[in-house]
């Protein structure tokens, strides 16, 4: 049926086709070199046509209209370059070779001011994740180009969504995880000559690889033969994680015999970073090879990059302010004389993508592709059985608690001062940890008080894209594919080391207390009972996700003389399940083996519409609508332990449009956009360690409802060749919009499945700046580059914690006009249900570079890049609220906040070859 | 071929710079050894000059203790205390951390540099603790800079002293003692704790005397069940009041049981003393929500129904009263009402209502009487005595026990404390409700 919808539309809309159209073609060089460049995106703006140089440099627009036109070529490492050109009502327009003009520095996107790992900030306590947007390829709007390098040290995310929304594909296959529906950045860590080049879709736009999702898609491509011939040896110097990198490759471009090679490796190291107890060991690799047959390309390519890095951790504004350190890391501590990290990261993530290219037809491709990619994640934590918190900042470790007793606040504000000596209290305390569990050894039970655990959260999934580029007329391209995902998710922990502990009694020390006496409950599994567990060994909790996928879209573009438009369609089925490998005493009956198999079939509609006013102004807008599976991470209510999950888990919906104006003048160029989304019936998680009751306390949220709304400006004026300048920014408000019911239960199994009405009408989003704008100042003369820019920052929140909005947190406390009104009290309740707003501000980024080319046609290059150059220590990038509620200590547990580093350089030097 | 050689040496510089797995050394254990000044003080003399105090008292002479730890918080029916013992004597010591245990173990030798810290009387028995904290409890690290401990803990250090019950001294309170030929009056049948408030079980021997094993119901055995039997109980002995009780470290403590009940031969129990009939603390649960009596499940009592007609009446907790109690609001009629008291047991006997007040004089200048609080038993109005309280007298928050004669002995007893708005000006605090047998010296009102 709505196959002949289809042809309906194909036919009504594509007369005449094949008229009298003409071609334009021409290569790419090097300005100075003459090196021919590849896989540079280049722009027919009056057609609406796309494409990328070839590894020759060479590029080939079909069929186009006559007139005047606007040529773009966009690429990471050249200045974007925009020329006129006339063409003719038929015949060929060869422009010869267009030279542009390489800029010094590295793929900026990747090695932003704050680099891939830090875009993910975890807290596994808490199962908040403040990621920022991550752009790994160069895009051709203004907005975006500027915003995803400059914008994501203020941990900036576009139109304020979640990660999930932006897609990242490789050489056309799918690389968002299934789990928590992210790309993870790392895994091409430190492998900056391979990820340059690829296509971006801005947001919701149509694309020749993907249906494409709202926060915008990204086509990385790393095929062998895209890469032009040469090397590239690059060394890095900066004071971040990790002071040193280094990387090298070199490609053989497409050779006479259909061959192409492709290799890098790289490698980043710090013993300390510029946050103590932070470091950072790295090395990456990558090799691809790509044959090229008649019409077919068959590419192959692996890479990797292993990692093991010690963590950084947020604290309380008391202990930053104690140690007189905004950067302050409470996780490590001396062990024997040596900083040890408890958190440390472990991860490797090898991945091989296989691809194939079929150019059918002069104007219809197929590519397909399959993917894998496994991931071994573990991340290590304390724990500890029956002795006291061992985290230094444990707020009943700080002066404030010890408020009332004069002598002992003063005592715990001079040992948190000292810093240093033998009852130095700042810092994690391993040789205290080894010594009580020595003290088990000869007087006690011999099992571990305090042990390191890693908390693995491995993935191995398989990917399959296939898709259809073609041409049905001259002016109507149709993009169809289909996708197939599965996916195998393993979460469990494993025994780190025992710190001299002889065993590790494998029960929940949680609920021992709440259930004392009870043998069945306290045990982890029930299938093995009382088990001691030594290093190595799985315990705690084990449990399998399994998710599948299968989908099917197209979509449609029509260009015409004074009007563009587009529409497409996806329809989507998935499924997930949890297995568990242990039988829970807390959850005898839902814990062990296959649970429920909840699906889901979703299905997704959008469409957009270009009003060229003239070759140089066009309005657009689009408009869509879509359900959205939830991600298998947020619906159960406790999934290490049980299957239990809300009844009607149900698929959010999510309605969104955008409106913009777009103008290229030969000086001035910019878009303004207005845009809205809404998202309707979102589900979320968090969770807190509630120290009185001991015990994990999750609350899982459904029905979540939020509505992103701003606008966006990006303007860059040319005055000459040598100054331009840029302005760029948002002011947006993204919200919660209803009271949603959340279901709380605690990990001891003493409360389970509470559901109660959660208050977060009109609370912002946390963790984005909601205004954010930028003013560039560039310079080029002579090879030499010079840029500033003055980044202004605000309306930031802190992310809220949904358990502080609870009705029943507050029984008891009455407004001022009621009997019974306590003063106090009634402060505490406003105190608690606040938002916090961060404090905005500016800071100041300079950048400075310069090639040199050589007799040989080589290059040498560098470029040094000062963020924060006014070295400003006092910028809040980030917090969450905790989430224990006392009405009579209301700042008893204030928020966790991460603040910006203050000067940030990135040295960087390359030899191109 | 020459990248490629670059390439190989780049790798193989990368190679060895990971190739050393980052690996910790053990750090070396090194026994604790105390460097500082021998003792001069036991804990029999520390007693004798401080037998005097009310209010927490600064330490102000170098005094130094040498003693060994004999209790802490391993089971969990110890909460927040190490119990420290030398040749003349016991003592507690409060300290606000938990797991305690996992640095002090029973057996260890510690040395306490007592300049500095508080003694503290609470119950009528004298302990070591800190001033203007929340109940007198030693900060934690303010406990490490006086506390040092001095060798490995050898559990030998310890060795309790075998007493009997009819021969209980002063000397005795906070030592660690060994009962032999002793039983559990609920053996068999009921655990050593209730699961939601600290429960106290009788513990007698062969001639008929009786006493207190008080157990938390946060104990790691506080479910399991009270052994049968005869047995021998290894125990801290201390005093609450005049009260004898017993507190075990953990379930090692209770040995031998399974033996006859000894004097089960026919001899009659002796007297035990104040029998009690219905008692109510309003139990240990957080009560940081302050409930109204209709939300809260923590009473100690399930058998009997309390009840506010009024809905302000809430439970609470104090930096003061750190277990709940409840709070009649100033000038809003409260009420308990309890229902279902069973005192038929006591038909022979002369029954007292007891229970604890307080006033909140927090301004200078405030003053009631205790009276606002009426007690209607069966409908009956109680007599309660006058008690001016007021600021200036020092009565803030300061608790007055009150007992009533009179009571009857039948079943389903229903008691009411009506907190009257025209006289409870400042907001009343009562706990501790019990019906007792009337001791000899029923004192109507007295301070706590």
């Amino acid at each position: 049926m709505k196959q002949k919808l289809w042809l309906w539309i194909f036919l009504c809309s594509s007369f005449p086709a094949f008229a009298q159209t003409a071609d334009v073609k021409g290569r790419l060089v090097d300005a100075v070199s003459e090196n021919p460049i590849a896989g540079v995106l280049v722009i027919l703006r009056g057609n609406n046509q796309t494409t990328y140089t070839d590894d020759n440099g060479q590029f080939l627009f079909r069929d186009v209209d006559g007139g005047e036109d606007v040529l773009v070529f966009n690429a990471a490492d050249f200045h974007s370059t925009e020329e006129t050109v006339i063409i003719p009502v038929s015949g060929t327009l060869d422009r010869g070779d267009i030279r542009i003009t390489r800029r010094p520095g590295d793929n900026f996107q990747l090695t932003a001011t704050i680099d891939e790992i830090q875009r993910a900030m975890e807290d596994d306590d808490v199962g908040l994740s403040q990621d920022v947007s991550a752009m790994v390829i160069f895009s051709n709007d203004i907005f975006l180009k500027n915003a995803g390098y400059q914008f994501s040290q203020f941990r900036y995310r576009m139109r304020g969504y979640q990660n999930r929304f932006e897609e990242r594909y490789i050489n056309g296959v799918n690389f968002n995880d299934q789990i928590r529906g992210v790309f993870n950045y790392a895994s091409v860590g430190a492998l900056n000559d391979m990820t340059r080049n690829g296509d971006v879709v801005n947001y919701f736009a149509p694309s020749a690889y993907s249906f494409g999702s709202i926060g915008g898609s990204e086509n990385i491509n790393m095929r062998a033969g895209n890469y032009t011939r040469g090397g590239k040896a690059t060394i890095s110097l900066t004071n971040r994680n990790y002071y040193a990198r280094a990387m090298v490759s070199y490609s053989t471009g497409m050779q006479d015999n259909g061959w192409a090679v492709s290799a890098s490796i790289g490698g980043r190291y710090s013993h300390e970073g510029n946050i103590e107890g932070v470091f950072y060991r790295n090395i990456s690799y990558a090799f691809g090879l790509e044959k090229e047959v008649n019409n077919h390309r068959i590419s192959f390519m692996t890479f990797g990059s292993p990692v093991e890095r010690g963590q950084q951790g947020s604290s309380v504004q008391e202990v930053y302010d104690l140690v007189g350190n905004n950067l302050y890391n409470p996780n490590w501590g001396y062990q024997n004389g040596k900083k040890r990290n408890a958190r440390v990261v472990k991860s490797y993530d090898p991945t091989g993508v296989l691809s194939h290219i079929w150019r059918i037809s002069e104007y219809t491709t197929l590519t397909s592709g399959v993917g894998m990619h496994h991931s071994r994640y573990g991340g290590t934590a304390l724990n500890w059985y029956n002795g006291p918190d061992p985290r230094p900042d444990y707020y009943r470790y700080l002066p404030s608690y010890h408020r009332e007793n004069q002598t002992a606040f003063d005592y715990y504000t001079y040992l948190w001062e000292k810093q240093c000596g033998k009852d130095n209290i700042s810092q994690v305390n391993w040789d205290k940890m080894w010594e009580a569990n020595h003290i088990n050894n000869i007087e006690g039970s011999g099992s571990a008080i305090y042990m390191v655990e890693e908390r693995r959260r491995d993935l191995f999934e398989m990917a399959l894209n296939s898709t259809l580029n073609t041409r049905l007329s001259q002016r109507v391209k149709l993009t169809a594919g289909i996708g197939l995902k599965n996916s195998l998710s393993k979460q469990f922990k494993t025994v780190d080391d025992l710190l001299g502990a002889q065993y590790l009694l494998d029960t929940d020390k949680f609920a021992e207390r709440d259930f004392p006496g009870d043998e069945q409950t306290v045990q982890n599994d029930l299938n093995r009972p009382d088990r001691r567990v030594y290093e190595g060994d799985v315990f705690g909790y084990d449990f399998r996700f399994r998710v599948n996928s299968a989908d099917i879209w197209f979509q449609q573009e029509h260009s015409y003389r004074y009007v563009d438009f587009y529409f497409g369609s996806r329809l989507k089925y998935s499924e997930f399940q949890r297995e568990g490998k242990m039988r829970n005493g807390r959850y005898p009956d839902s814990s062990f083996g296959k649970g429920k198999t909840h699906r889901f079939t979703d299905y997704a509609l959008k469409a957009g519409l270009t009003y060229k006013i003239s070759g140089r102004h066009f309005i657009t807008g689009n408009i869509s609508y879509q359900t959205v599976a939830p991600l298998v991470d947020n619906v159960y209510i406790s999934p290490r332990i049980t299957d239990q999950a809300p009844e009607n888990i149900q698929s959010m919906r999510v309605f969104s449009s955008d409106l913009n104006y777009v103008f290229s003048l030969p000086n001035l160029a910019g878009r303004v956009t207005l845009f809205n989304t809404n998202f309707y019936d979102d589900m979320m998680r968090s969770s807190y360690y509630h120290d009185s009751e001991r015990t994990f306390v999750n609350h899982q949220l459904s029905g979540v409802d939020k509505v992103h709304r701003g606008v966006e400006l990006g303007v860059n004026y040319k005055l000459n060749n040598t100054w331009n300048f840029d302005l760029i920014g948002s002011t947006a408000e993204y919200y919660y919009s209803n009271n949603p019911e959340g279901v709380i239960s605690y990990e001891n199994g003493k409360e389970s499945g509470k559901t109660e009405t959660v208050y977060m009408t009109d609370y912002y989003l946390g963790g984005t700046p909601q205004t954010m704008g930028t003013f560039g100042i560039n310079f080029f003369r002579n090879y030499w580059f010079l840029n500033l820019n003055i980044n202004g920052f605000g309306r930031n929140y802190v992310e809220i914690s949904p358990l502080r909005r609870l009705a029943s947190n507050y029984i008891g406390i009455m407004p001022p006009e009621a009997e019974g009104f306590d003063e106090d009290l009634y402060n505490a309740y406003r105190i608690l249900t606040h938002q916090e707003k961060f404090k905005g501000g500016y800071t100041l980024d300079l950048g400075i570079g310069k090639i040199w080319y050589l007799r040989n046609r080589h290059s040498v290059n560098f470029n040094l890049t000062v963020n924060n150059i006014l070295n400003r220590r006092d910028i809040r990038t980030g917090g969450y609220e905790q989430g224990r509620v006392n009405p009579d200590y209301p700042n008893r547990f204030n928020s966790k906040y991460y603040y910006m580093q203050g000067i940030n350089c990135f040295f960087n030097m390359s030899y191109r070859f | 071929m020459k990248i490629a050689h670059y390439l190989f040496g780049f790798a193989l510089a990368i190679a060895v710079l990971f190739s050393c797995e980052r690996d910790f050394q053990a750090p070396p254990l090194t026994e604790p050894a105390y460097t500082g000044d021998e003792a001069n003080m036991t804990i029999a003399k520390l007693k004798t000059l401080y037998a005097n105090i009310t209010d927490p008292v600064l330490i102000d002479v170098d005094y130094i203790l040498r003693a060994i730890v004999i209790g802490n918080d391993i089971s969990g029916n110890i909460y927040k205390q190490i119990y420290i013992q030398d040749e003349t004597g016991g003592i507690n010591m409060g300290v606000d951390q938990n797991s305690i245990f996992t640095e002090f173990r029973v057996g260890q030798e510690i040395y306490v540099r007592l300049k500095g810290l508080y003694m503290v009387m609470y119950g009528e028995q004298l302990q070591i603790g800190y001033g203007q904290t929340n109940a007198n409890r030693i900060p934690w690290e303010i406990f490490n800079f006086y506390v040092h401990k001095n060798k490995w803990p050898q559990a030998k250090n310890s060795v309790p002293k075998t007493i009997k019950l009819s021969q209980l001294d002063q000397s005795m309170v906070n030592t660690l003692v060994k009962l032999e030929n002793v039983y559990f009056v609920d053996g068999g049948k009921l655990p050593f704790s209730e699961s939601d408030a600290t429960t106290n079980r009788i513990l007698k021997d062969g001639d008929g005397n009786s006493i207190i094993v008080r157990n938390s119901n946060y104990a790691n055995f506080a479910a399991d069940i009270l052994p049968e039997g005869g047995g021998t109980l290894i125990a801290i002995l201390s005093k609450y009041r005049a009260d004898w009780q017993l507190l075990i470290r953990s379930i090692e403590d209770c040995q031998q049981f399974g033996q006859p009940i000894p004097g089960s031969g026919g001899s009659t129990p002796a007297d035990p003393g104040v029998t009690t009939y219905y008692s109510e603390t309003f139990g240990t649960a957080d009560v940081s929500a302050r409930p109204l009596i209709a939300d809260y499940t923590g009473f100690d009592n399930k058998n009997v129904t309390y009840s506010d007609a009024s809905g302000a009446v809430s439970l609470r907790t104090t930096s003061t009263f750190n277990t709940p109690h409840l709070w009649f609001p100033a000038n809003r009629d409260g009420y308990l009402t309890i229902e279902g008291i069973d005192t038929s047991a006591g038909a022979d006997e002369t029954l007292v209502l007891n229970y604890e007040l307080a006033a909140n004089l927090f301004d200078a200048g405030s003053e009631m009487n205790l009276n606002a609080m009426a007690v209607t038993v069966d409908g009956t109005a109680m007599d309660v005595p006058s008690q001016m309280v007021s600021n200036a007298n020092g009565d803030n928050n300061k608790v007055y026990a009150i007992s009533l004669r009179g009571i009857p002995a039948k079943n389903n007893l229903k008691i009411e404390f009506h907190g009257k708005a025209s006289d409870n000006k400042f907001g009343l605090r009562l706990d501790n409700i019990s019906i007792t047998t009337a001791s000899d010296d029923v004192i109507v009102i007295r301070p706590k």
